[in-house]
Protein backbone atom coordinates (compact mmCIF):
# COMPACT_ATOMS: atom_id res chain seq x y z
CA UNK A 1 0.00 0.00 0.00
CA UNK A 2 1.30 3.32 -0.76
CA UNK A 3 1.43 6.53 1.30
CA UNK A 4 0.56 9.98 0.66
CA UNK A 5 2.85 11.99 0.67
CA UNK A 6 3.63 15.66 1.53
CA UNK A 7 0.70 16.04 2.92
CA UNK A 8 -1.49 15.67 -0.48
CA UNK A 9 -3.90 13.82 -1.12
CA UNK A 10 -3.19 12.56 -4.88
CA UNK A 11 0.25 12.29 -4.44
CA UNK A 12 1.21 7.75 -3.79
CA UNK A 13 4.69 6.68 -3.09
CA UNK A 14 5.41 3.27 -3.17
CA UNK A 15 5.79 1.43 -0.33
CA UNK A 16 9.31 2.35 0.68
CA UNK A 17 10.11 -1.86 1.32
CA UNK A 18 13.58 -2.97 1.76
CA UNK A 19 13.41 -4.87 -1.98
CA UNK A 20 12.51 -1.47 -3.70
CA UNK A 21 15.11 -0.02 -1.68
CA UNK A 22 17.78 -1.86 -3.24
CA UNK A 23 15.85 -1.42 -6.74
CA UNK A 24 16.67 2.24 -6.35
CA UNK A 25 20.17 1.67 -5.51
CA UNK A 26 21.27 -0.05 -8.42
CA UNK A 27 19.77 2.43 -10.27
CA UNK A 28 20.83 5.77 -8.59
CA UNK A 29 24.46 4.18 -8.64
CA UNK A 30 26.64 6.05 -11.44
CA UNK A 31 28.59 3.06 -11.22
CA UNK A 32 26.24 0.19 -12.74
CA UNK A 33 25.86 -0.80 -16.05
CA UNK A 34 23.90 -0.04 -19.07
CA UNK A 35 22.42 -3.69 -18.67
CA UNK A 36 21.82 -3.56 -15.18
CA UNK A 37 20.06 -0.37 -15.30
CA UNK A 38 17.85 -1.68 -17.82
CA UNK A 39 16.59 -4.91 -16.06
CA UNK A 40 16.66 -3.16 -12.41
CA UNK A 41 14.21 0.16 -13.93
CA UNK A 42 11.97 -2.47 -15.71
CA UNK A 43 11.10 -4.45 -12.47
CA UNK A 44 10.61 -0.97 -11.00
CA UNK A 45 8.33 0.15 -13.52
CA UNK A 46 6.26 -3.12 -13.35
CA UNK A 47 5.50 -2.37 -9.55
CA UNK A 48 4.71 1.17 -9.86
CA UNK A 49 2.35 -0.32 -13.31
CA UNK A 50 1.09 -2.41 -10.63
CA UNK A 51 -0.19 0.03 -7.89
CA UNK A 52 -1.51 2.62 -10.98
CA UNK A 53 -3.40 -0.69 -11.96
CA UNK A 54 -5.54 -0.03 -8.59
CA UNK A 55 -6.75 2.88 -9.57
CA UNK A 56 -8.74 1.78 -12.52
CA UNK A 57 -12.61 1.50 -12.09
CA UNK A 58 -13.86 -1.73 -11.80
CA UNK A 59 -17.28 -3.62 -11.71
CA UNK A 60 -18.31 -6.14 -10.16
CA UNK A 61 -18.89 -9.93 -12.28
CA UNK A 62 -20.00 -13.32 -11.54
CA UNK A 63 -18.14 -16.02 -13.41
CA UNK A 64 -18.21 -19.56 -13.54
CA UNK A 65 -15.29 -21.40 -12.08
CA UNK A 66 -14.26 -25.31 -13.65
CA UNK A 67 -15.11 -26.64 -10.46
CA UNK A 68 -18.89 -26.06 -10.59
CA UNK A 69 -18.89 -23.09 -8.32
CA UNK A 70 -19.14 -19.45 -9.19
CA UNK A 71 -16.86 -16.28 -8.13
CA UNK A 72 -18.26 -12.65 -7.78
CA UNK A 73 -14.99 -10.79 -9.00
CA UNK A 74 -14.28 -7.86 -10.75
CA UNK A 75 -13.11 -6.69 -14.09
CA UNK A 76 -12.41 -3.43 -15.72
CA UNK A 77 -14.93 -0.81 -16.22
CA UNK A 78 -13.34 1.62 -18.55
CA UNK A 79 -10.75 2.02 -21.19
CA UNK A 80 -7.44 2.87 -20.08
CA UNK A 81 -4.55 4.13 -22.63
CA UNK A 82 -0.70 5.01 -21.69
CA UNK A 83 0.66 8.41 -23.04
CA UNK A 84 4.25 8.47 -22.75
CA UNK A 85 6.48 11.73 -22.80
CA UNK A 86 9.46 11.10 -25.47
CA UNK A 87 12.17 9.96 -24.90
CA UNK A 88 12.52 8.46 -20.98
CA UNK A 89 8.76 8.09 -20.74
CA UNK A 90 9.02 5.25 -23.70
CA UNK A 91 10.95 2.87 -21.24
CA UNK A 92 7.23 2.29 -19.17
CA UNK A 93 5.45 1.45 -22.28
CA UNK A 94 6.26 -2.34 -22.02
CA UNK A 95 5.28 -2.56 -18.86
CA UNK A 96 1.72 -0.91 -19.11
CA UNK A 97 1.63 -3.44 -22.23
CA UNK A 98 1.96 -6.03 -20.06
CA UNK A 99 -0.19 -5.18 -17.13
CA UNK A 100 -3.24 -4.42 -19.52
CA UNK A 101 -2.43 -6.33 -23.06
CA UNK A 102 -2.92 -4.60 -25.88
CA UNK A 103 -2.62 -1.00 -24.19
CA UNK A 104 -2.93 1.77 -26.86
CA UNK A 105 0.00 4.05 -26.21
CA UNK A 106 -0.18 8.05 -26.98
CA UNK A 107 3.75 9.91 -27.76
CA UNK A 108 3.89 13.41 -26.94
CA UNK A 109 7.81 15.04 -27.39
CA UNK A 110 8.42 17.35 -25.18
CA UNK A 111 12.66 19.49 -25.49
CA UNK A 112 13.67 20.87 -22.36
CA UNK A 113 15.79 23.66 -23.68
CA UNK A 114 18.91 23.72 -21.31
CA UNK A 115 19.54 26.71 -20.86
CA UNK A 116 15.93 28.73 -20.34
CA UNK A 117 14.47 25.59 -19.36
CA UNK A 118 11.53 26.18 -21.33
CA UNK A 119 9.69 23.32 -22.79
CA UNK A 120 8.66 23.27 -26.46
CA UNK A 121 6.02 20.56 -28.17
CA UNK A 122 7.76 18.94 -30.56
CA UNK A 123 5.46 15.84 -31.95
CA UNK A 124 2.62 14.60 -30.83
CA UNK A 125 -0.02 11.35 -31.42
CA UNK A 126 -2.71 10.23 -29.17
CA UNK A 127 -5.14 7.62 -29.10
CA UNK A 128 -8.72 8.37 -30.60
CA UNK A 129 -11.46 8.90 -27.46
CA UNK A 130 -8.76 9.66 -25.54
CA UNK A 131 -11.07 11.71 -23.68
CA UNK A 132 -13.37 8.88 -22.27
CA UNK A 133 -10.35 7.06 -21.42
CA UNK A 134 -7.69 6.56 -18.38
CA UNK A 135 -4.94 7.97 -18.80
CA UNK A 136 -1.58 6.51 -17.59
CA UNK A 137 0.79 9.63 -18.68
CA UNK A 138 5.02 7.94 -17.88
CA UNK A 139 7.80 9.71 -17.21
CA UNK A 140 10.50 7.95 -15.06
CA UNK A 141 11.68 11.35 -13.88
CA UNK A 142 9.53 14.64 -12.37
CA UNK A 143 12.42 17.31 -12.06
CA UNK A 144 11.15 20.84 -12.18
CA UNK A 145 7.95 19.67 -13.83
CA UNK A 146 7.44 22.03 -16.96
CA UNK A 147 7.42 19.18 -19.51
CA UNK A 148 5.26 17.49 -16.99
CA UNK A 149 2.83 20.37 -17.15
CA UNK A 150 3.06 21.20 -20.77
CA UNK A 151 1.99 17.42 -21.59
CA UNK A 152 -0.43 17.86 -19.15
CA UNK A 153 -2.05 20.84 -20.47
CA UNK A 154 -1.90 19.14 -23.88
CA UNK A 155 -4.37 16.58 -22.57
CA UNK A 156 -6.52 18.77 -21.03
CA UNK A 157 -6.92 20.36 -23.76
CA UNK A 158 -7.50 17.03 -25.49
CA UNK A 159 -10.78 16.69 -23.58
CA UNK A 160 -9.10 14.25 -20.69
CA UNK A 161 -10.25 15.52 -17.62
CA UNK A 162 -7.52 16.26 -14.78
CA UNK A 163 -9.13 13.19 -13.15
CA UNK A 164 -8.77 10.74 -15.45
CA UNK A 165 -4.85 11.46 -15.97
CA UNK A 166 -2.91 9.32 -13.63
CA UNK A 167 0.67 10.58 -13.92
CA UNK A 168 3.57 7.57 -13.22
CA UNK A 169 7.03 8.45 -12.27
CA UNK A 170 10.10 6.13 -10.51
CA UNK A 171 11.87 9.69 -9.10
CA UNK A 172 10.44 12.89 -8.34
CA UNK A 173 11.37 16.48 -7.42
CA UNK A 174 10.13 17.71 -4.22
CA UNK A 175 9.37 20.76 -6.07
CA UNK A 176 8.22 19.28 -9.49
CA UNK A 177 5.43 17.22 -7.25
CA UNK A 178 4.24 20.89 -6.01
CA UNK A 179 4.55 22.30 -9.07
CA UNK A 180 2.04 19.84 -10.96
CA UNK A 181 -0.32 19.87 -7.47
CA UNK A 182 -0.68 23.42 -7.50
CA UNK A 183 -2.31 24.00 -11.07
CA UNK A 184 -3.51 20.06 -11.06
CA UNK A 185 -4.88 19.42 -7.80
CA UNK A 186 -6.91 16.48 -9.24
CA UNK A 187 -4.33 14.71 -10.92
CA UNK A 188 -2.98 11.76 -9.32
CA UNK A 189 0.59 11.18 -9.17
CA UNK A 190 2.34 7.78 -8.43
CA UNK A 191 6.10 7.62 -7.55
CA UNK A 192 8.60 5.58 -6.42
CA UNK A 193 10.46 7.56 -4.52
CA UNK A 194 10.51 12.01 -3.95
CA UNK A 195 13.94 13.42 -3.85
CA UNK A 196 14.30 16.63 -2.11
CA UNK A 197 15.99 18.67 -4.76
CA UNK A 198 17.44 20.47 -8.08
CA UNK A 199 21.53 21.07 -9.33
CA UNK A 200 22.26 23.98 -11.19
CA UNK A 201 21.54 21.74 -14.59
CA UNK A 202 17.74 21.27 -12.74
CA UNK A 203 18.67 17.46 -12.34
CA UNK A 204 17.05 15.72 -8.94
CA UNK A 205 19.08 14.92 -6.33
CA UNK A 206 20.30 12.30 -5.64
CA UNK A 207 18.13 11.37 -8.86
CA UNK A 208 19.48 8.31 -10.63
CA UNK A 209 21.36 10.93 -13.68
CA UNK A 210 19.89 11.28 -16.93
CA UNK A 211 17.18 8.35 -17.15
CA UNK A 212 16.95 8.52 -20.82
CA UNK A 213 20.61 8.35 -21.82
CA UNK A 214 21.19 5.86 -19.13
CA UNK A 215 18.12 3.63 -20.20
CA UNK A 216 18.77 3.62 -24.33
CA UNK A 217 22.40 3.68 -23.61
CA UNK A 218 23.36 6.82 -25.42
CA UNK A 219 26.23 8.43 -23.63
CA UNK B 1 16.58 -16.14 -47.40
CA UNK B 2 17.52 -14.89 -50.79
CA UNK B 3 18.69 -11.98 -52.04
CA UNK B 4 16.79 -9.89 -54.03
CA UNK B 5 16.58 -10.48 -57.63
CA UNK B 6 17.43 -6.77 -58.47
CA UNK B 7 19.64 -5.50 -55.80
CA UNK B 8 22.31 -7.37 -54.32
CA UNK B 9 22.76 -6.17 -50.69
CA UNK B 10 18.52 -6.67 -50.68
CA UNK B 11 17.59 -9.52 -48.38
CA UNK B 12 14.13 -10.85 -48.22
CA UNK B 13 12.90 -13.44 -45.81
CA UNK B 14 11.77 -17.03 -46.92
CA UNK B 15 7.75 -16.75 -47.59
CA UNK B 16 7.31 -19.54 -45.39
CA UNK B 17 3.76 -19.93 -44.65
CA UNK B 18 4.16 -19.29 -41.37
CA UNK B 19 5.00 -15.61 -42.21
CA UNK B 20 2.07 -15.52 -44.88
CA UNK B 21 0.04 -16.33 -41.64
CA UNK B 22 1.42 -13.78 -39.17
CA UNK B 23 1.03 -11.88 -42.05
CA UNK B 24 -2.26 -12.18 -42.99
CA UNK B 25 -3.17 -11.30 -39.53
CA UNK B 26 -0.91 -7.91 -39.32
CA UNK B 27 -2.74 -6.60 -42.80
CA UNK B 28 -6.43 -7.65 -41.74
CA UNK B 29 -8.05 -4.30 -41.23
CA UNK B 30 -10.70 -5.39 -39.45
CA UNK B 31 -8.96 -7.21 -37.30
CA UNK B 32 -8.61 -5.09 -33.11
CA UNK B 33 -5.86 -4.05 -32.56
CA UNK B 34 -3.33 -6.26 -32.06
CA UNK B 35 0.33 -6.12 -30.85
CA UNK B 36 2.52 -7.29 -33.66
CA UNK B 37 5.19 -8.34 -31.41
CA UNK B 38 2.80 -10.68 -29.29
CA UNK B 39 0.45 -11.07 -32.60
CA UNK B 40 -0.07 -14.80 -32.45
CA UNK B 41 -2.02 -14.99 -28.87
CA UNK B 42 -5.00 -12.82 -30.66
CA UNK B 43 -4.92 -14.51 -33.76
CA UNK B 44 -7.06 -17.22 -34.96
CA UNK B 45 -7.41 -20.68 -33.21
CA UNK B 46 -5.19 -22.29 -35.11
CA UNK B 47 -2.43 -20.15 -33.92
CA UNK B 48 -3.80 -19.62 -30.48
CA UNK B 49 -2.71 -22.99 -29.34
CA UNK B 50 0.52 -22.42 -30.89
CA UNK B 51 3.25 -22.34 -28.60
CA UNK B 52 6.06 -21.84 -31.34
CA UNK B 53 3.67 -19.23 -32.83
CA UNK B 54 3.51 -17.31 -29.89
CA UNK B 55 7.19 -17.36 -29.49
CA UNK B 56 8.14 -16.72 -33.39
CA UNK B 57 7.25 -12.70 -34.57
CA UNK B 58 7.57 -11.10 -37.81
CA UNK B 59 9.88 -8.48 -36.01
CA UNK B 60 11.89 -11.13 -34.26
CA UNK B 61 12.37 -13.00 -37.78
CA UNK B 62 13.58 -9.81 -38.86
CA UNK B 63 16.17 -9.19 -36.41
CA UNK B 64 17.34 -12.39 -35.95
CA UNK B 65 18.44 -12.38 -40.37
CA UNK B 66 19.71 -9.20 -39.66
CA UNK B 67 22.00 -10.08 -36.85
CA UNK B 68 23.20 -12.54 -39.20
CA UNK B 69 25.09 -10.20 -41.53
CA UNK B 70 27.68 -9.12 -38.59
CA UNK B 71 30.54 -10.28 -39.00
CA UNK B 72 32.33 -13.09 -36.72
CA UNK B 73 35.44 -14.48 -35.87
CA UNK B 74 36.73 -17.72 -34.99
CA UNK B 75 36.69 -18.33 -31.39
CA UNK B 76 37.31 -21.76 -29.49
CA UNK B 77 36.39 -22.88 -26.23
CA UNK B 78 36.68 -26.17 -23.84
CA UNK B 79 33.36 -27.65 -23.26
CA UNK B 80 32.54 -29.53 -19.82
CA UNK B 81 33.59 -32.96 -21.71
CA UNK B 82 37.60 -31.38 -21.90
CA UNK B 83 36.76 -31.04 -25.70
CA UNK B 84 37.35 -27.88 -27.53
CA UNK B 85 35.08 -26.07 -29.75
CA UNK B 86 35.45 -24.43 -32.73
CA UNK B 87 32.94 -21.53 -32.38
CA UNK B 88 32.39 -17.49 -33.66
CA UNK B 89 32.06 -14.58 -31.55
CA UNK B 90 30.46 -11.57 -33.24
CA UNK B 91 33.14 -8.40 -34.23
CA UNK B 92 32.41 -5.28 -32.61
CA UNK B 93 29.69 -3.96 -31.28
CA UNK B 94 25.79 -2.83 -32.26
CA UNK B 95 23.25 -0.50 -31.52
CA UNK B 96 19.76 -0.16 -32.90
CA UNK B 97 18.46 3.54 -34.56
CA UNK B 98 14.68 3.68 -34.45
CA UNK B 99 13.33 6.25 -36.83
CA UNK B 100 10.36 7.45 -34.19
CA UNK B 101 7.84 6.54 -34.36
CA UNK B 102 6.80 3.22 -36.09
CA UNK B 103 10.65 1.97 -35.57
CA UNK B 104 10.00 2.03 -31.94
CA UNK B 105 7.67 -1.22 -32.41
CA UNK B 106 11.19 -3.26 -33.59
CA UNK B 107 13.59 -1.92 -30.44
CA UNK B 108 11.51 -4.60 -28.15
CA UNK B 109 12.26 -7.36 -30.88
CA UNK B 110 15.73 -6.44 -31.51
CA UNK B 111 16.95 -6.20 -27.69
CA UNK B 112 14.73 -9.49 -27.07
CA UNK B 113 17.73 -11.06 -29.30
CA UNK B 114 20.40 -8.69 -27.51
CA UNK B 115 19.92 -8.03 -24.24
CA UNK B 116 19.72 -4.11 -23.41
CA UNK B 117 21.47 -3.67 -26.59
CA UNK B 118 21.69 0.53 -26.73
CA UNK B 119 19.19 2.39 -28.67
CA UNK B 120 18.99 5.64 -30.54
CA UNK B 121 16.40 7.00 -31.93
CA UNK B 122 15.49 9.85 -34.80
CA UNK B 123 12.43 12.11 -35.28
CA UNK B 124 12.16 12.56 -39.08
CA UNK B 125 8.60 14.79 -40.32
CA UNK B 126 7.82 16.09 -43.62
CA UNK B 127 7.95 19.70 -43.91
CA UNK B 128 4.90 21.09 -44.34
CA UNK B 129 5.11 23.32 -47.45
CA UNK B 130 8.17 21.56 -49.75
CA UNK B 131 6.97 17.66 -48.12
CA UNK B 132 10.73 16.73 -48.01
CA UNK B 133 11.75 14.55 -44.90
CA UNK B 134 13.88 16.93 -41.67
CA UNK B 135 15.38 15.77 -39.29
CA UNK B 136 13.31 16.90 -35.59
CA UNK B 137 15.16 15.16 -33.13
CA UNK B 138 18.35 12.90 -32.23
CA UNK B 139 19.75 11.02 -29.51
CA UNK B 140 22.49 8.34 -30.16
CA UNK B 141 25.30 6.71 -29.08
CA UNK B 142 28.41 9.13 -28.99
CA UNK B 143 30.42 6.37 -30.45
CA UNK B 144 27.84 5.57 -33.16
CA UNK B 145 30.61 5.19 -36.29
CA UNK B 146 32.18 2.76 -34.28
CA UNK B 147 29.64 0.12 -33.92
CA UNK B 148 27.16 -1.63 -36.49
CA UNK B 149 23.98 0.06 -36.84
CA UNK B 150 20.45 -1.84 -37.01
CA UNK B 151 18.38 1.12 -38.49
CA UNK B 152 14.66 0.49 -37.52
CA UNK B 153 11.90 1.36 -39.52
CA UNK B 154 9.02 -1.24 -41.05
CA UNK B 155 7.91 0.85 -43.73
CA UNK B 156 9.78 1.39 -46.87
CA UNK B 157 7.82 3.33 -49.01
CA UNK B 158 9.66 5.93 -51.59
CA UNK B 159 12.64 5.87 -49.24
CA UNK B 160 12.58 9.26 -48.03
CA UNK B 161 12.67 9.22 -44.74
CA UNK B 162 15.00 6.39 -44.43
CA UNK B 163 17.57 8.02 -47.03
CA UNK B 164 16.90 10.99 -44.54
CA UNK B 165 18.05 9.12 -41.50
CA UNK B 166 20.76 7.45 -43.21
CA UNK B 167 22.27 10.72 -44.30
CA UNK B 168 22.19 11.50 -40.41
CA UNK B 169 23.89 8.07 -39.46
CA UNK B 170 26.46 8.81 -42.41
CA UNK B 171 27.32 12.85 -41.11
CA UNK B 172 28.11 11.24 -37.81
CA UNK B 173 30.58 9.02 -39.16
CA UNK B 174 29.20 5.66 -40.07
CA UNK B 175 30.17 3.89 -43.23
CA UNK B 176 27.31 2.64 -45.72
CA UNK B 177 29.13 -0.60 -44.89
CA UNK B 178 27.96 -0.55 -41.02
CA UNK B 179 24.27 0.22 -41.33
CA UNK B 180 21.86 -2.22 -41.48
CA UNK B 181 18.16 -1.41 -42.41
CA UNK B 182 15.76 -3.41 -41.18
CA UNK B 183 12.42 -3.06 -42.62
CA UNK B 184 9.26 -5.02 -42.47
CA UNK B 185 7.55 -3.93 -45.44
CA UNK B 186 9.36 -2.71 -48.44
CA UNK B 187 8.04 -1.54 -51.91
CA UNK B 188 10.20 -1.98 -54.92
CA UNK B 189 10.26 2.12 -55.70
CA UNK B 190 11.67 1.98 -51.94
CA UNK B 191 14.65 -0.52 -52.14
CA UNK B 192 15.35 1.33 -55.72
CA UNK B 193 15.97 4.91 -54.42
CA UNK B 194 17.78 3.83 -51.07
CA UNK B 195 19.77 1.48 -52.93
CA UNK B 196 20.44 4.20 -55.72
CA UNK B 197 21.80 6.47 -53.07
CA UNK B 198 23.29 3.72 -50.92
CA UNK B 199 24.36 0.78 -52.26
CA UNK B 200 26.31 -0.52 -49.75
CA UNK B 201 23.53 -0.68 -46.68
CA UNK B 202 22.19 -4.04 -46.66
CA UNK B 203 18.25 -4.25 -46.45
CA UNK B 204 16.51 -7.13 -44.69
CA UNK B 205 13.35 -7.10 -45.22
CA UNK B 206 10.00 -9.16 -44.66
CA UNK B 207 8.11 -8.42 -48.27
CA UNK B 208 8.65 -6.75 -51.15
CA UNK B 209 5.00 -5.10 -51.85
CA UNK B 210 3.48 -4.20 -54.91
CA UNK B 211 3.83 -0.74 -54.71
CA UNK B 212 3.02 2.60 -53.97
CA UNK B 213 -0.70 3.92 -55.01
CA UNK B 214 -1.41 7.66 -55.60
CA UNK B 215 -0.63 9.17 -52.17
CA UNK B 216 2.32 7.27 -51.77
CA UNK B 217 1.24 4.09 -49.71
CA UNK B 218 2.57 1.14 -49.89
CA UNK B 219 -0.10 -1.45 -51.36
CA UNK B 220 -1.49 -3.98 -50.30
CA UNK B 221 0.41 -2.89 -47.27
CA UNK B 222 -1.56 -2.56 -44.12
CA UNK B 223 -1.96 1.17 -43.48
CA UNK B 224 -0.23 3.38 -40.75
CA UNK B 225 2.09 0.44 -39.09
CA UNK B 226 3.04 3.16 -36.21
CA UNK B 227 -0.81 3.80 -35.57
CA UNK B 228 -2.20 0.17 -35.88
CA UNK B 229 0.87 -1.11 -33.62
CA UNK B 230 0.59 1.58 -31.06
CA UNK B 231 -3.17 1.72 -31.17
CA UNK B 232 -3.96 5.54 -31.95
CA UNK B 233 -5.92 4.91 -35.43
CA UNK B 234 -7.75 7.83 -36.51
Amino acid sequence: MPHSALGMENVLVLRQTLYLISLMTIIRDKNTDHSAFVRTSNIIITMLVQEAMNHVSMKRCLIASGSGGTYLGLKPAQEICGVSILRAGESMEHGLNSAFHSVPIGKMLVQRNESTFESKLLFCKLPKGIETFLVFLMDPLLATGNSSILAIQVLLEKGVPEENIVFLNLISCSQGVENIRKQFPRLRLITAAIDPELNDQRYVVPGCGDFGDRYFGTY
Amino acid sequence: MSASDNHKNVYVLNQTNQLKGLFTIIRDRTKPRVSIYLDAELSSDTYSGNDYAVNDTIIRLIVEEGLNHLPVSPAQVTTAQNVKFDGVVFDGRICGVSIMRAGESMEQGLRDCCRSVRIGKILIQRDEESQEPVLHYKKLPEDIADRYVLLLDPMLATGGSAMCAMDVLIGMGCKQEQIIFLNVIASPEGLYNVHQRFPKIRIVTAVVDEGLDSKGYITPGLGDFGDIYFGTKA
